[in-house]
């Protein structure tokens, strides 16, 4: 979620949108749908939940969109949309679903081709159940988790979006970081033991291939 | 640094291990994992068919903003703006009430302010039905008259069936024979009775309900039954 600077400002290409300029729609949409789509999949849990939201989310800075005078972070601007979105759309539907850990987001992430096969599986195990336990938080610590962590804002941008004070995003993310070490010590001692399991792993699965030559 | 070995020689390693190294360890893995998991996030990106989606709506919407901003300003009138031409909707609307409300009036001055006058003024509504399997009858006007009715619902009782329907019979009606009982369909709204009769339930009956009668061969009313709008009519 950084912008970069030789890129054309985000509010000229907004205005532009709005004007009907296709092209800077385009450029707009492939700038950031992906991050909206991102926070909106990992906020709700729900595929269809990030698309409908990620769709909403442009439709209203078509209409809206004039209102963004460029005093905040462009990108503050559209995390708080669409967390105002997916909170708006779980409460319509009431339903806070579980990730599935085979569902097919884990699928949609394309395999790095550098990393041994067994040790990308053994990470996948891991990211799977680091991100099943960040959904188990509660939204309000989940969505300083999503921000400040995976999605790398500040303290300070993360209060914008959600509204309140940094201070405020810094205890929750204290708590959230002491309930998901919490969560994944208890499921199987995961943390404190997960790098020397990685690595037995790999020796195991090394050594059955020795022994089959 | 031997002291550390002491205690992995002796039995303190447990307490040395989940007092002091999991915290720190799970610190660092902690941001590790998190890190790990931010670089596949990072990865992720919406489905093909959502672009599609949204830069098919982005296009409609323009083309629609566009259609709307380029009507004339002659049709978006406010309606008392519109010429009052015979194309006027507003003023064939306000045509057709005047004249449904003189039709109204016109009927209401007919039929006369007497409820039992006006309950054989409508032909649907004194049309005897045979339900139950009775045989159709018909009743002549003068044997269903007010005084009649009302003397005989004077004493009645209230009974209420369930919650939908409310059944009311006079004293007459446990012993009526189904030989006399004729059944009319009258809407409760109309029906007199529920004015004259201050000991009845009807008033819970709400307008556009029905009532059946029940009569005697001479004309009295052995019961009613009045069934609500809702209720299985």
């Amino acid at each position: 979620m950084r912008g970069e600077s030789d890129k054309k400002p985000d509010v000229d290409i907004l205005r532009k949108a709005i004007g009907g300029d296709t092209e800077a729609f385009a450029e707009l949409y492939d700038r950031w749908s992906g991050t909206v789509y991102r926070f909106a999949l990992r906020l709700s849990g729900e595929q269809s939940i990030a698309e409908d939201v990620t769709h909403d989310l442009f439709m209203t800075l078509l209409r809206d969109g004039h209102q963004y005078e460029g005093r905040g972070k462009f990108s503050s601007y559209l995390y708080s949309m669409a967390r105002h979105l997916v909170l708006h759309r779980l409460r319509r539907d009431r339903r806070f679903s579980q990730i599935d850990s085979d569902s097919e987001e884990l699928d949609q992430i394309p395999a790095d081709s550098t990393i041994d096969p067994l040790e990308g599986l053994a990470r996948a195990e891991s990211t799977a159940r680091v991100r099943q336990a960040i959904f188990a938080l509660p939204l309000h610590y989940r969505e300083v988790v999503l921000l400040c962590h995976l999605h790398e804002l500040s303290y300070a941008e993360a209060a914008e979006v959600i509204g309140c004070t940094i201070g405020t995003i810094c205890s929750r993310l204290s708590r959230a970081r002491d309930l998901l070490a919490q969560r994944l010590q208890i499921e199987s001692g995961y943390l404190a033991d997960h790098s020397a399991r990685r690595q037995s792993e790999h020796r195991v699965a090394v050594g059955a291939k020795w022994g089959e030559k | 640094m031997s002291e550390i070995r002491d205690d992995i020689m002796s039995d303190n390693w447990s307490t040395l291990e989940s007092d002091n190294w999991p915290e720190t360890c799970s610190e660092a893995h902690l941001n590790e994992v998190l890190g790990e998991l931010a670089a596949q996030e990072r990865q992720i990106a919406p489905p093909a068919h959502l672009r599609q989606r949204v830069m098919e709506d982005f296009v409609r919407s323009h083309a629609a903003d566009r259609s709307s901003k380029e009507l004339p300003s002659k049709t978006r009138r406010w309606p008392w703006q519109w010429s009052w031409s015979i194309q006027n909707p507003l003023l064939l609307a306000s045509c057709a009430c005047l004249f449904v409300a003189a039709l109204l009036l016109i009927s209401r001055d007919g039929s006369g302010t007497n409820g039992a006058d006006s309950l054989y003024a409508q032909d649907s509504v004194a049309t005897v039905s045979a339900t139950a399997g009775l045989p159709a009858a018909e009743i002549g006007r003068e044997s269903l008259t007010g005084e009649t009715a009302q003397s005989t619902t004077s004493r009645e009782q209230v009974r209420e069936a369930d919650d939908e329907v409310y059944t009311i019979f006079s004293d007459l009606a446990d012993s009526a024979d189904s030989e006399y009982l004729i059944l009319i369909d009258i809407p409760a709204d109309q029906l007199w009775i529920q004015e004259s009769s201050d000991d009845l339930d009807i008033a819970r009956a709400a307008a556009g309900s029905y009532a059946r009668l029940a009569l005697g061969d001479d004309g009295t009313v052995r019961a009613i039954q009045i069934t609500p709008a809702s209720g299985p009519y």
